[in-house]
């Protein structure tokens, strides 16, 4: 039997569409991804006034490139990494699927899983797919 | 706005010297600071006894390396600091040996950078326990190949535009003998080889080892010495920045910079336009674009066509990274701020031979680390 993990469970929430869990400051709003567990970079305040906040991973690509060349094996090369502007704000990079992602496409994120591993834990990843 | 105290008390380079930065090696570390000092000391036509203190920029050689090194050239047991800021290591070193002699404690003083890659801890932001979602994808040379997608889309420049950087840059460093890479490159060559989005192997700086020193002095250290004052060099404003918040939008890169160069032309009453050499930290082809308008030398969007009119170039209007820059040059961290202030020495002293801009009057030396930080220091011909 397989079991699904998250493989940031902080970070990746396994629902369906998938969400991405960040930050915000209750005392100045200040959204963040990921969730800072030492204070807000905004205003100073301590990790107290921190809460989570689910992000939807939607948005636009605000850069994109084709990795040729990498220090792991994983992911095989070549792959295509972005910079996606969340709809809710925040920048955030991650590896796209699909071809020929372009400036402005819009993206959402999707869930990608590893084969099985000996303890048959099968680990999920985040990816961004062309809508 | 912070006192620029290098106004009232002015600190000046007074002596540069170099180990050539190469591939990492079995030599050590020791030997390659050691012959950096040698020839500084040299340069300055002074002896270690006269030497004050010492700051040590290094981010790779682990505690302690200060003594153990600069003891062999005498154990004066004068005091003795490592600097790390990660990429600006060497920059910081010789920020706070400038404010060392501009604070009066001390006359003349030795800023040393000196790095080789020993597999130590590492980048401390990696363990700060700030997890991300991107699993390792996402590398130094990946985040600049997405700024170059954004600079590209955003201005219409081209690959070869971009890589034209390196192009001038490995031009300049064929001929530095204190270069890690030595050889004039064709473009075709430059645009060989492809690592991450336009960036290719020779769009991105060697990191191996090396040596660079500065020795700097007060007015009173010149005139107790007997030191050419000629052939000093005086360094108007030193900065340091880190990173701010930016608006959505704003590349952090960018304006960390920007900021760091308006409070540094700001304390030295100097304007981006005076600036007739730049060492800028061009790790990886599309900084120099990005740092060149961030610092006000040219406007968002033209700097590529500059760089195809050869106004950028030595004997243009501001020769940018005549040493080669860290695409020739090569960046073994501790070293390379250090280097930047030393060929920037050379520069205005009239002294680079092939590498020399003509006139040479002012100059700026740029760098930035992982952190973020970035360094600014503003010299002028004395």
């Amino acid at each position: 039997m397989t079991i699904l993990r998250s493989r940031y469970p902080d970070l990746l929430k396994l629902v369906d569409p998938p969400l991405i869990v960040g930050g915000i400051c209750r005392l100045c709003d200040y959204l963040t991804f990921p969730r800072d567990p030492y204070g807000c970079e905004n205003c100073g305040s301590t990790s107290e006034e921190l809460d989570s906040y689910e992000f939807s991973p939607t948005g636009s690509i605000q850069a994109v490139v084709t990795v040729h060349r990498h220090h792991n094996p994983q992911p095989e090369v070549p792959f295509n990494v972005a910079v996606i502007n969340l709809s809710e704000g925040p920048l955030i990079k991650g590896i796209i699927e699909g071809n020929n992602p372009k400036v402005g496409s819009l993206v959402k994120g999707i869930i990608v899983t590893s084969k099985p591993d000996s303890e048959g834990i099968s680990w999920a990843d985040l990816r961004f797919r062309l809508v | 706005m912070a006192k620029n105290i290098l106004t009232d008390n002015p600190v000046y380079v007074v002596g540069i010297g170099f180990h050539q930065y190469q591939r990492t090696s079995s030599q050590s570390y020791v030997s390659l600071g050691l012959a950096a000092t040698r020839e500084a000391l040299k340069d300055a036509a002074i002896g270690w006894p006269s030497i004050e203190v010492a700051y040590t920029g290094t981010a790779m050689l682990g505690m302690g390396a200060s003594r153990i090194m600069l003891s062999r050239l005498g154990a004066t047991g004068i005091p003795m600091t490592q600097v790390e800021n990660a990429s600006a290591s060497g920059s910081s070193a010789v920020a706070v040996a400038s404010l060392e002699i501009a604070s009066g404690r001390s006359d003349i003083a030795l800023a040393l950078g000196v790095d080789k890659q020993s597999g130590g801890l590492g980048a401390a932001p990696a363990r700060a326990g700030i997890n991300n979602l991107e699993a390792g994808a996402i590398v130094p040379f990946t985040h600049f190949a997405l700024l170059a997608s954004e600079y590209m889309h955003l201005h219409g420049t081209k690959p070869e535009q971009v890589a034209a950087v390196a192009f001038k840059n490995h031009r300049n460093g064929a001929n530095n003998p204190y270069a890690q890479r030595q050889k004039h490159r064709s473009l075709e060559e430059i645009m060989s080889e492809p690592i991450s989005g336009s960036l290719t192997r020779l769009q991105c700086c060697p990191v191996g080892e090396g040596a660079a020193a500065v020795i700097l002095a007060s007015d009173a250290g010149i005139k107790k010495l007997g030191i050419d004052k000629r052939r000093s060099v005086k360094i108007l404003s030193s900065v340091t920045q880190t990173e701010g918040l930016y608006s959505p939008g704003e590349g952090i890169d960018a304006a960390l910079t920007a900021e760091t160069a308006r409070l540094a032309f700001e304390q030295s009453s100097v304007e981006p336009s005076d600036i007739d050499v730049l060492e800028v930290h061009d790790a990886f082809s599309i900084e120099e674009l990005l740092y060149a308008e961030a610092l006000g030398i040219t406007k968002p969007g033209e700097t590529a066509s500059l760089i195809q009119s050869g106004s950028l170039d030595i004997g243009g209007k501001c020769a940018i990274s005549p040493s080669g820059g860290l695409l020739a040059m090569g960046h073994p961290i501790g070293p390379t701020g250090v280097g930047q202030v030393a060929e920037i020495t050379r520069q205005l002293r009239g002294e680079a031979g092939v590498r020399q801009q003509p006139n040479a009057q002012t100059a700026l030396a740029h760098m930035v680390g992982i952190g973020a930080v970035c360094v600014v220091h503003v010299l002028q011909k004395n």
